[in-house]
């Protein structure tokens, strides 16, 4: 038992100050007695401040007041600010209770021993899988419970380079060591040396049946001002068309009756034959995606395995219309799973969207917006449950971000990032917002559902995950310059 | 004084392929052989590709060996450095330079400079393009040797193409070479060429015979006359050099043109390899058509798909189709070969084949299948 400081000026029942007799860094962990009970403490900021040198106007001075100062130990003073995170024997039975008195004024502080924090953060029942380490307490495993990212969302948002897809990939990892079902939504083809046991790489695949013709114009890369293109395609794309075993023959046809008619006029007959291009042209570059067999995405998506699907190749209008395709499917499927009807997944579905902001814009509504908010809406009911991982927390649409139960936030700079994400978790405080910019790679507020307590932490590193991170130029250019010359001589192939 | 100069041989191309074919490097070599003799060179360079093949078989290394000797009896000297042909992709001795270890033959490949009478010859294997900056190196290195040796006629020889001059050929340019020299012989490039360089002379002779299509069709070896100030060339044609001709029709005409071809009478000592590219819509059988033209030349038919748009030389035959055709017909019903392939022929590769075939053929004369 140390005490490291006392209770000083205005304690709330949920913020206390402390001077401090050494140093505490924020993020660590300290307690207090209060009338309900011992209470735990996040310490949130950590101000040093010499009174003396705080005041002075010029050099000289300031050269006086250093050396007053280094006499004078009262002339430094350690201020604390801590939130409370509630009565230490409620969170070691799993309950978050806030104390509804402060401490008295001159209550001693004291830090949290590792025991205690070890007991509170480790969990080893089976829902519990361990992320990572106690940022300023390093044999203190942290634990997160996997059923409340299955079940109440998650939201991973940090800056490029504070380990996002690390973070992803570890939860991957670890849905995977407990049979659980995942898709990753990967934007950017990040996840595509994923090494981890169970992965299963999806290619995407739609069935143009199921696509109205709107969708199938931005499919087949149809400017979206191509009026005429549009409405003809609309014509043209009836049910006959739709139901033909032959889908592309029968709508090329099709077109083609008009490009050939000569009673049609002119505009018609040239829009129909640029139709017929873009639908040639299409199918030659983006044929693969096109499988007008498959039944439902579905098939495509194994339970209980990590599915990976591709979207790198694919336009953002595209990428969003297959998203919205294969979630409504996962969606109805959960429900049917619910409802006891047939269906593929019987346990619960955890939907990672790599980019979210390209999925869920704040300002307008995308192809999957939709699905996306029934399902931050709804999912919980059904067992389909989000992740989301995004940079710009502040061009992700607020309503579904305001869903999610659960957070891991690192590294955002940007002042509205940070005023989001306060905005959408009241566990991340003003104040320990205030140093979000300064996490380094791998460390990340946990908060929400997910965490007995929120606590900053050092994530563990995913060897299996080899994307993600800056490319090695000068060690690839000396790798690749290595190689030129490594290669056997012409001089050592001649033995004379 | 004149020497020869020689190169790209490319002794034992198309061995173990076609004979015919595989003569015509050898016969090309020892006219070259006979025309240095007959104009009594005081010395032969061969630039490299001396073989084709880094594993050749023994005849290429017999007529090579001949030749030399042949020259050697004359008093001749036979110089060379290797090309990328001779030297194996493995460490290895090259198959020539056990000439240079008989002692009829000298290999110039290392840089050191060779003099024979009052001609200094320096030469350097060849480099590939990524060693470009050591070859470069080594020029510079092999020149300033060579031009310590006083009062002498300098020949560099290298098996290295010129930037520029072949397509993709190309190695080094032209000022990657030290003027330190009268004569430069080159090898690499299969076509004849000359050009200056400084008060010196350059060439290539070219290959002694065509290997590809592509290729010159007339074949030389240099006659050089060091004997004054500036070095003469003389270009001597190669008699033996197989002709070649090449048409092109659509299959409509082809046979139209192949009456055409059987009439036309040759003087030539050497068939003609012919090249007839046919442009069709669907493959056909070339045979009867290489057959009755086979008298007179060697022929190669080469069909070019329309539709496609690419050429197909021959179809790769699908052998499990044709086993099933073949089965087919010896049985006499398709239901037939399919339990002869599919059942039969399996349980026949089986260890225990013999109960297991019985059972099979019991059983399908039990349920009156292939009755």
């Amino acid at each position: 038992m140390v005490e490291i400081g006392i209770v000083v000026g205005e304690a709330r029942p949920e913020r206390i100050q402390f001077l401090a007799k050494d140093v505490v860094r924020v993020g660590e962990f300290v307690r207090a007695d209060t009338v309900d009970g011992r209470v735990l403490y996040l310490v949130e900021s950590s101000k040093l401040e010499s009174k003396l040198l705080s005041k002075v106007g010029d050099y000289i001075t300031a050269i006086e007041a250093r050396e007053a100062s280094k006499v004078n130990p009262r002339d430094t003073v350690r201020h604390c600010t801590a939130r409370a995170v509630g009565l230490i024997e409620e969170i070691l039975n799993g309950r978050r209770v806030y104390p509804t008195l402060p401490p008295d004024p001159g209550t001693p502080v004291f830090l949290a021993e590792d025991e205690l924090l070890k007991r509170i953060f480790h969990n080893s029942s089976k829902e519990w899988v361990a992320v990572g380490k106690l940022l300023r307490r390093e044999n203190v495993t942290v634990s997160v419970n996997l059923n409340k990212v299955a079940s109440r969302h998650l939201a991973i948002l940090a800056a490029t380079g504070k380990g996002k897809s690390n973070l992803l990939a570890l939860i991957a990892k670890r849905i995977a060591e407990k049979n659980g079902t995942m898709i990753i939504l990967d934007y950017h083809a990040e996840y595509h040396e994923l090494k981890i046991e169970k992965v299963k790489f999806v290619p995407p695949r739609i069935n143009p049946r199921y696509l109205d013709s709107e969708e199938l114009a931005d499919m087949l890369d149809i400017r979206s001002d191509a009026t005429k293109q549009r409405d003809l395609l609309r014509k043209v794309y009836g049910k006959d068309v739709v139901k033909s075993p032959d889908l592309w023959g029968t709508l090329k046809r099709k077109l083609e009756s008009y490009a050939n008619n000569e009673d049609e006029e002119f505009q018609t007959r040239a829009t129909a034959s640029r139709l017929l291009e873009i639908i040639d042209r299409g199918l030659a570059i983006k044929g693969k995606i096109f499988d007008t067999e498959a039944e439902s995405p579905l098939n495509l998506i194994e339970p209980n395995k990590i599915n990976v699907l591709d979207l790198s190749e694919l336009t953002e209008t595209q990428a969003q219309i297959i998203v919205a395709h294969y979630l409504t499917e996962i969606l109805n499927d959960r429900k049917n799973a619910i409802f006891k009807r047939s269906s593929r997944f019987k346990s619960p579905v955890i939907i990672a969207v790599e980019e979210a902001h390209t999925f869920i814009p704040q300002d307008r509504s995308s192809r999957c917006s939709d699905v996306l908010a029934r399902i931050a809406r709804e999912g919980r009911k059904f067992g389909v449950s989000l992740i989301l991982v995004s940079q710009r927390p502040c061009k992700l649409n607020a309503d579904v971000v305001s869903q999610m139960g659960s957070f891991a936030i690192s590294g955002l700079t940007h002042p509205k990032d940070q005023s989001f994400v306060m905005d959408v978790t009241d566990e991340v405080s003003t104040e320990l917002g205030a140093t979000l910019p300064s996490l380094n790679t791998g460390e990340m507020i946990l908060a929400g559902q997910w965490v007995t307590v929120p606590a900053l932490v050092k994530v563990d590193h995913v060897e299996e995950k080899h994307m993600g991170k800056d490319l090695d130029a000068i060690e690839l250019w000396a790798e690749e310059a290595n190689v030129r010359r490594k290669g056997i001589s012409t001089e050592e192939l001649i033995r004379l | 004084m004149i020497i020869g100069h020689v190169s790209d041989t490319h002794l034992g191309a198309y061995a173990g392929k076609d004979r015919e074919r595989e003569q015509d490097y050898y016969d090309a070599f020892q006219e070259a052989v006979d025309i240095f003799i007959k104009d009594h060179v005081k010395l032969v360079i061969h630039s490299g590709d001396i073989l084709d093949s880094s594993k050749p078989y023994g005849t290429a290394m017999k007529i090579l060996a001949e030749g030399v000797k042949r020259l050697n009896e004359k008093g001749i000297r036979f110089i060379f450095t290797l090309g990328e042909h001779d030297i194996s992709n493995v460490p290895s001795t090259p198959h020539p330079y056990i000439l240079d270890v008989l002692g009829i033959a000298n290999y110039v490949g290392t840089g050191e400079p060779l003099v024979i009478g009052d001609v200094v010859i320096a030469g350097l294997h060849k480099y590939k393009k990524v060693e470009r900056e050591e070859l470069c190196r080594k020029i510079k290195e092999v020149a300033n040797r060579a031009k310590q040796i006083d009062g002498k006629r300098r020949i560099l020889v290298l098996h290295q193409g010129l930037i520029g001059l072949h397509g993709f050929a190309g190695e080094i340019s032209k000022d990657d070479i030290p003027m330190d020299f009268d004569y430069y012989a080159m090898g690499h490039i299969h076509m004849s060429y000359d050009f200056r360089h400084g008060n010196g002379l350059g060439s290539y002779p070219g290959m002694t015979h065509w290997v590809d299509w592509d290729d010159p069709e007339t074949s030389f070896v240099n006659l050089v006359d060091l004997s004054s100030d500036e070095p003469k060339i003389n270009k001597v044609r190669l008699e033996s050099v197989r002709p070649r001709m090449e048409r092109y029709v659509k299959f409509g005409e082809l046979e139209t043109l192949v009456r055409e071809l059987i009439s036309l009478k040759h003087e030539d000592h050497k068939k003609p390899c012919l090249l007839i590219k046919v442009e069709t819509d669907r493959p056909f059988d070339p045979k009867p058509f290489e057959d009755s033209l086979s008298v007179s030349y060697m022929v190669d038919i080469k069909q070019i798909l329309k539709e496609v748009g690419r050429e197909v030389l021959h179809e790769v035959p699908d052998m499990d189709a044709e086993l099933r055709r073949l089965t087919e017909v010896a049985l006499g019903s398709n239901e037939k070969a399919e339990f002869a392939l599919f059942e039969l022929l399996k349980a026949l590769n089986d260890e225990d084949w013999r109960k297991g075939a019985l059972e099979i053929i019991w059983k399908v004369f039990k349920e009156g299948r292939l009755r």
